[in-house]
């Protein structure tokens, strides 16, 4: 029994003539606590996506990126652009670590968030 | 987690009353501590006292339900709504505020406090506080005050957990700076100059719809959030009708009843809709489920 209701309803997931009423209710908490949960436990860093011109991190994580079969060449950059990818997200996640970021916890007062910024843009662009 | 008076209250048990994310709001809202009892206490205390729900209302004679858990409702707290509000929502709602306390009693409790720097940032108005505080004693009933607070106070689980994830990404720096917008203190809706109801109203959502787009916290413009899915912003004077009724349409070209609100897009089809139903939210519909 909830008194707020959210469906997180995903079309892909669903029969054709699915409606989005047919997913399982949740309280609003329940819909996005995964979600923080993500971004708190850092399973979402990544490089940034234009680290050019802005300073923020990207927020997406872009494992699933298809390759297509018969374009081996292309299949190659793509791996190597993600792995590369994945070097930075390693490197951000230490840096987050570095200056006092919790994963599991929801009080983050410890964290020093303009020593953070410094770290990574030395981190990004130096 | 979070730090407040609260913990000074516990009993001991094992399960208090924030033990869930359910529990710490319906303690925010109502001010009310609640502690889960087994069967047999249930049993014998059942003519005591009186329990409320979620919204207010008067259910059994000592318990609140949630689920298939019973929680007992201890005693009630002022000051502890007003702190979690401030840690949880980063802001202070007026229909939250303590029933009882001089301003003096206030700042000595605010001075103990740990998070003193967030409770003196401009989310927390002393004068505010303590004019609605005059008002609320004037009424001089605990349950009066408790039935104003509920009926006030609808969605605010979807506010709190939404400006979480927006105050979340924005320590993380993972957003811009000045990204997060959230519906000014004072009067808890955004402007008419941000938000234009009378085009949501237009778009076809309903009145209580639009007054929830007015008072949610808002990125200033949409972000992939998580994979293949992106926030979005209803903020915005120039949207017209149209505007609002597109984001009513999802994967049909039918929009939508005008009662739920998509918080989230889905790109190319693989992604999530969050899809909020206040219709879904009333207190009618919360009563039916408890006592069906």
């Amino acid at each position: 029994m909830f008194s707020e209701v959210v469906y997180p309803y995903t079309p892909q997931d669903e029969p054709d003539d699915g409606k989005y009423y047919d997913v399982p209710a949740m309280s609003p908490r329940e819909a996005f606590q995964p979600l923080i949960d993500k971004y708190r436990g850092l399973h979402y860093t990544s490089r940034p996506s234009n680290a050019k011109e802005g300073e923020y991190q990207l927020i997406i994580d872009e494992w699933d990126v298809c390759v297509p079969d018969n374009a081996p060449v292309r299949a190659r950059q793509l791996t190597e652009e993600l792995h590369r990818r994945w070097q930075y997200s390693r490197g951000l996640e230490e840096i987050y670590l570095e200056c006092g970021w919790r994963p599991d916890q929801v009080d983050q007062s410890a964290f020093r968030r303009d020593e953070f910024l410094e770290k990574r843009r030395r981190y990004l662009f130096d | 987690m979070i730090r407040s008076r609260g913990n000074a209250s516990c009993c001991g048990q094992s399960r208090c009353w924030w033990a869930t994310g359910i529990l710490k709001r319906v303690a925010v809202l109502q001010g009310v501590v609640l502690y889960a009892v087994s069967p047999e206490r249930k049993r014998r205390l059942r003519r005591r006292k009186a329990t409320f729900d979620a919204r207010g209302q008067k259910l059994f004679p000592e318990y609140a339900h949630f689920g298939n858990e019973s929680y007992q409702v201890k005693r009630v707290i002022n000051c502890d709504a007003f702190f979690l509000n401030v840690l949880f929502n980063n802001r202070c709602r007026t229909d939250l505020l303590p029933a009882s306390g001089t301003k003096k009693k206030q700042r000595k409790i605010l001075g103990r406090h740990q998070s003193r720097p967030l409770l003196k940032s401009k989310y927390c108005n002393f004068k505010r506080w303590n004019n609605a505080h005059k008002a609320c004693v004037k009424r001089n009933s605990r349950r009066h005050f408790l039935t104003s607070v509920m009926s006030s106070s609808d969605h605010s689980e979807l506010y709190s957990t939404l400006s979480e994830l927006w105050t979340l990404l924005d320590t993380l720096a993972a957003l811009p700076p000045n990204m997060v917008i959230l519906p000014p203190a004072d009067t808890g809706i955004h402007p008419p100059s941000e938000f234009n109801a009378d085009s949501a109203r237009a778009g076809g959502f309903t009145k209580e719809a639009t007054t929830v787009l007015a008072s949610l916290p808002y990125l200033q413009y949409p972000l992939e959030i998580r994979p293949s899915t992106s926030s979005r912003c209803f903020l915005g004077a120039e949207l017209d009708g149209r505007d609002f009724e597109e984001t009513r349409e999802m994967t049909e070209d039918e929009p939508i009843a005008g009662s739920a609100i998509v918080l989230t897009e889905s790109l190319a089809g693989v992604g999530c809709y969050y899809v909020y139903d206040t219709e879904k939210s009333t207190r009618s519909y919360a009563l039916t489920k408890v006592l069906r």
